[in-house]
């Protein structure tokens, strides 16, 4: 007996058109929101010729957060495996740039791409016993490996410098010879500062790493993934392999979360492990929790507030208020989790769903009173 | 050989005894209904072979293949579709989504191209959007296909959760209690239609439910239970007229 035999297929192919027969949605984008991408890539790519170089530079580090809470936000919004040591896998990433820019001299966008290998690698191996430990005490378990990592960088201070820092450096040509010189984005471009260019840089991988991550999330995998968040049973019997599913889901959380620590390297010049302590995992999570868990631009909407929130309106608080900041921070995070617990995108969708419910009431009692 | 083999399977919960040396088959393209009093194993069966429980002894062989020896997830690969009787659907997607997800096992994209939208990725949501649309639509579900499934009434899940399992497109439809929530109406219209899908698709159907009316007349062979063990099985009439079937229902608290 052959596996196929008598096998039928219970539904009609795509294009036989039986009657009763709903056709699938047209997936066309609709004008506006062709018009919001336009507007939002205008602005994007416009902004650092409007401003000052370090705001530009704020900037860059923005985009760094957007991606890495874009990897959390899959991990965690997406497949339900809540992660409190993104920020482990954002330094580890950082310091594989690093050291491979550093000590390899290793070309910039190769070292931030190794780091997401890394990352990748991690992800999937701290994904392992991630799948035997579920909700608060997986959160205990990677809050214990964000804890570590500093102190991690700090054992091995031969190679990473320790509380020292690691100064990234790149033979460059300077004063008509090739010395040791910070790290820096040379701009290929006559007109184009060099901070401009590494914003550009910054927002292309952005954009890439947005991209894939919507694919994903739209395919037959992304719908695993959720459907393992919300109920297992249901993923398994489906035909669904749970296990694979959440271990691949870490690593490519986690590679996001490589590449954005690699760029922020580069783009910081010198790192030190007090720049990856547990508070970096939880700025993350403010930014997926700010924007929209389980949506898909709801980091990038989220790390674009929270880095405008620390960046600029923070500075201009009188200075008694600076050490408050994230008291101020945490206040605002209780508002909004109060009146707008789907974050940003996820009120936008409720409106809309709202209002598409309102006209559907108003349609029926217009014919109903014909 | 016949296409379910359910041999000898015991499960126990601690002292308690959920299944009792259980063995029975069923033959391809039947209707066979597992009846039996609340507790009597029916839903532990079928746990048992969706490998959500593991059974103490016996075996269950499905086409030749040993299913206890397989992982959860390749039992829908091997062609086995079922349903909650409590439900397990995805209240976080839409109701399409959840059918969608029922054809998980028999779709393709992986993990890279999915991440890449190849072109064959696109071509092959499109099918499965289609297709269960098409499902939908004959489930009467169309209108809800883009609403969240949370929310909705009970009877209108089972019947979401119904359409999931035929999306797998299976050799063999386990369906645990489908008349639960619905009107005595919507029982006999269920009836024609699981007929109905069983003639034109040619699988197997393994029901269980408590509605007699609908049990005996779709059903060519009943197996009945009661506290873990088999106590009679054949055809409706035989099984209707069995001393030990109506003491069991008898003495049982009532439904
Ligand atoms: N996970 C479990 N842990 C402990 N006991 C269980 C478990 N699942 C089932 N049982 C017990 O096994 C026995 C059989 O339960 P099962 O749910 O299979 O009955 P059933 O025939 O489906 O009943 P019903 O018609 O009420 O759905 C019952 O005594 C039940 O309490
Ligand atoms: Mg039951």
């Amino acid at each position: 007996m052959t596996a196929n035999e008598g096998e039928e297929t219970i539904v009609s192919d795509g294009n036989t058109n039986d009657t009763g027969v709903t056709p699938a949605p047209n997936k066309k984008l609709p004008a506006p929101t062709i018009a919001l991408w336009v507007v939002v890539a205008v602005v994007a790519v416009g902004l650092p010729f409007q401003l000052a170089p370090f705001r530009v530079d704020q900037m860059s580090s923005w985009l760094t957060l957007a991606i890495a809470a874009m990897g959390l936000n899959l991990l965690t919004g997406y497949n339900g495996q809540i992660s409190v040591g993104h920020g482990a896998l954002y330094g580890l990433g950082a310091y594989t740039a690093g050291l491979l820019v550093a000590k390899a001299n290793v070309p910039l966008l190769v070292a931030v791409l190794a780091a997401g290998a890394v990352c990748f690698v991690a992800g999937v191996v701290i994904g392992l016993p991630a799948l035997r430990i579920k909700g608060l005490y997986l959160a205990l378990v990677t809050l214990a490996v964000a804890t570590l990592f500093p102190l991690a960088v700090e054992q091995f201070s031969s190679l990473t410098g320790g509380n020292q820092g690691l100064e990234i450096r790149t033979e460059q040509m300077y004063r008509g010879s090739m010395r040791p010189r910070p790290v820096k984005f040379a701009s290929p471009f006559e007109g184009l500062a060099n901070d401009q260019w590494k914003y550009l840089v910054f927002l292309a991988v952005t954009a890439v790493c947005f991209l894939l991550t919507r694919n994903l999330i739209k395919s037959r995998i992304g719908r695993a993934m959720v459907a393992i968040r919300d109920n297992e049973t249901a993923a398994a019997v489906s035909g669904i392999p749970v296990a694979r599913t959440k271990i691949y889901t870490f690593g490519v959380g986690s590679a996001l979360a490589g590449i954005a620590g690699g760029l922020m390297a580069l783009n910081l010049g010198t790192i030190y492990p007090s720049s990856f302590t547990i508070s970096v995992s939880i700025y993350f999570l403010v930014a997926v929790v700010i924007g929209g868990s389980a949506t898909i631009a709801g980091p990038i909407i989220g790390a674009l507030i929270y880095g405008a929130f620390n960046d600029v309106l923070i500075p201009e608080l009188p200075n008694q208020l600076q050490p408050a900041s994230a008291v101020i921070l945490g206040g605002l995070l209780i508002v909004q989790v109060l009146i707008a617990p789907g974050g940003v995108v996820g009120s936008f969708k409720l409106a809309g769903s709202k209002l598409a419910l309102r006209k559907a009431r108003a349609a029926v009692d217009n014919s109903a009173a014909v | 050989m016949s296409q379910l083999e359910v041999d000898n399977v015991g499960v126990h919960f601690g002292g308690v005894v959920a299944l009792d040396g259980l063995s029975f088959s069923i033959e391809k393209g039947q209707i066979c209904a597992l009846i039996g009093p609340n507790g009597a194993g029916k839903t532990t069966l079928f746990n048992v072979i969706s490998r959500i429980y593991d059974a103490t002894t016996g075996s269950v062989t499905f086409e030749g293949t040993d299913l206890l020896k397989a992982a959860p997830h390749q039992i829908a690969h091997l062609g086995l579709g079922r349903t909650f009787q409590n439900l397990a659907l995805v209240p976080g997607l839409s109701v399409l989504d959840n059918v969608k997800i029922g054809a998980h096992s028999r779709s393709k994209a992986g993990f890279w191209t999915s991440t890449l939208r190849m072109p064959q990725v696109i071509k092959e949501e499109r099918q499965l959007t289609q297709q269960a649309l098409d499902i939908l639509g004959r489930l009467s579900l169309a209108d809800l296909a883009e609403r969240p499934c949370a929310g909705l009434p009970f009877g209108t899940l089972k019947r979401i959760e119904f359409a999931r399992a035929l999306a797998s497109d299976p050799k063999l439809l386990m369906l645990d209690e489908p008349a639960s929530g619905l009107t005595h109406g919507e029982v006999d219209e269920l009836g024609e239609l699981i007929q109905q899908i069983r003639d034109e698709f040619q699988l197997t159907v393994l029901l269980v439910e408590h509605h007699m009316a609908m049990v005996m007349s779709i059903s060519e062979k009943v197996v009945v239970m009661d506290l873990g063990r088999k106590i009679a099985e054949g055809v409706p009439d035989q099984v209707r007229n069995d001393p030990l079937v109506i003491a069991a229902y008898l003495g049982a608290p009532a439904k």
